[in-house]
């Protein structure tokens, strides 16, 4: 059994369907993988920092693992109720934690930095990222699902992060065949910003 | 070759001056249209950004027009994709310091002289449509401009920040060439190579 945190801003004006869309597809995943994980829901009103910095410590360092879907800038993570996980003030928290984020910017300072403080992975975009919308929203998701997918079923870190990337090609050639050519370039970008700190060797296993 | 426009604006240019004759020879009937007041050709360029537009602009009006300068720095203001010519009948050395500064920081893309030859104003002429055919910008307005209306205002594309662009914005956005219009004009471009580069890769895989 390995314990989640998920947080998604599904309150946020322009993206929240998208959020809450993420969150949807990766709980589904996560109890069709073993039913006895434990998940813990980090909606909007509760994406701030005062909730994080009460609710980190009481995991007691026990190793877990952190997905956050909402945006995010180089130093933080971000909600409609403003800042929740951000450079320095409350990094720390995150030590024995596997965090995968898939907001914008936030493998510039912020990954390195919770790596650096003990964070056992991050993954994540180092740029800005895009969700491609309308008939390709469920595709961008499951780009996004990806890795955190194929690190629960058994891959290494590393190897979820390539897989992803994988995915994400075929996803592209599959949009070109489409004639959705300029839709795969945003999707190139987002493969091009993918980033992996920390441990890259982890596996799941060791999280239950 | 006739879906450029060519627009000449030029206050003493002759409505059968021979230039205007051989570039419709070359570009098609009704691919030239010469304006002799700046202002009716700035506005007449800015009402036609949908097509690929190649602009000969003198640098010299009346007084009571906007400048050749002001025109070309205010066709710069909404657009880069619009490939500007400036002909001028002055002296290189005799141009103004800044105006000359401002024609070549906003991306002036051919100067012309009054006493260049008929040949190399079309040599000119033919460079710009080369150019405008293989920018990645241009290809993709065209593209853009090709999808119905309706689609066109749909929302398109969300960054994680938060912005959301449908594909009349995200052509505005290089026409002006924002972070995010050049950050989409790279994104293609780099597609494009990773697909010349696969197809490479599948036909010698073959062989």
């Amino acid at each position: 059994m390995a314990k989640f945190s998920i947080a998604f801003d599904h309150a946020d004006a322009k993206l929240g369907h998208y959020f809450q869309s993420s969150r949807d597809d990766i709980s589904a995943f996560i109890t069709q993988h073993d039913n006895a994980h434990h998940v813990h829901e980090i909606p909007s009103a509760n994406c701030t920092q005062g909730y994080i910095d009460g609710y980190m410590p009481s995991l007691n360092g026990e190793r877990s693992l952190f997905i956050a879907y909402s945006h995010g800038n180089n130093e933080f993570l971000s909600s409609v109720n403003g800042k929740y996980i951000l450079s320095p003030e409350n990094t720390e928290h995150f030590t024995n934690c596997f965090l995968y984020s898939m907001a914008c910017n936030t493998g510039k300072i912020l990954g390195p930095e919770v790596v650096a403080k003990g964070c056992i992975t991050f993954i994540g975009y180092k740029d800005s990222a895009y969700a491609l919308l309308g008939d390709e929203k469920q595709l961008s998701i499951d780009c996004d699902n990806k890795a955190i997918k194929e690190f629960m079923n058994g891959s290494s870190a590393q190897n979820a992060v390539i897989r992803m990337k994988t995915f994400i090609k075929e996803s592209i050639r599959e949009l070109v065949r489409n004639k959705k050519a300029l839709k795969a370039s945003y999707l190139r970008h987002n493969l091009a910003v993918l980033v992996i700190y920390g441990d890259s060797g982890v596996l799941f296993n060791s999280f239950n | 070759m006739s879906n450029y426009k060519i627009v000449i604006i030029h206050d003493d240019l002759p409505d059968n001056d021979p230039l205007i004759a051989e570039l419709e020879i070359k570009y098609g009937q009704g691919s030239v249209k010469l304006i002799k007041k700046s202002q009716e050709g700035l506005d007449y360029v800015l009402e036609n950004l949908n097509q690929k537009i190649i602009v000969i602009l003198d640098l010299n009006f009346k007084t009571g027009e906007p400048s050749g300068v002001q025109v070309f720095e205010d066709i710069r203001k909404k657009t880069s994709l619009v490939y500007v010519l400036i002909w001028t009948s002055s002296d290189i050395a005799d141009i103004n310091k800044d105006d000359l500064k401002s024609m070549i920081n906003n991306d002036a893309l051919g100067l012309l002289s009054s006493t260049d030859d008929l040949d190399k104003i079309l040599n000119m002429v033919d460079l710009a449509a080369h150019r405008l055919d293989t920018r990645v910008s241009s290809a993709l307005e065209d593209w853009i401009n090709s999808q119905p209306e309706l689609d066109r205002a749909k929302p398109y594309i969300t960054s994680k920040e938060g912005k959301t662009y449908n594909l009349n914005q995200i052509l505005e956005e290089v026409r002006l060439q924002t972070p995010f219009g050049m950050q989409t004009e790279k994104n293609i471009l780099l597609l494009a190579i990773d697909m010349l580069v696969e197809n490479e890769e599948s036909k010698n895989g073959e062989v």
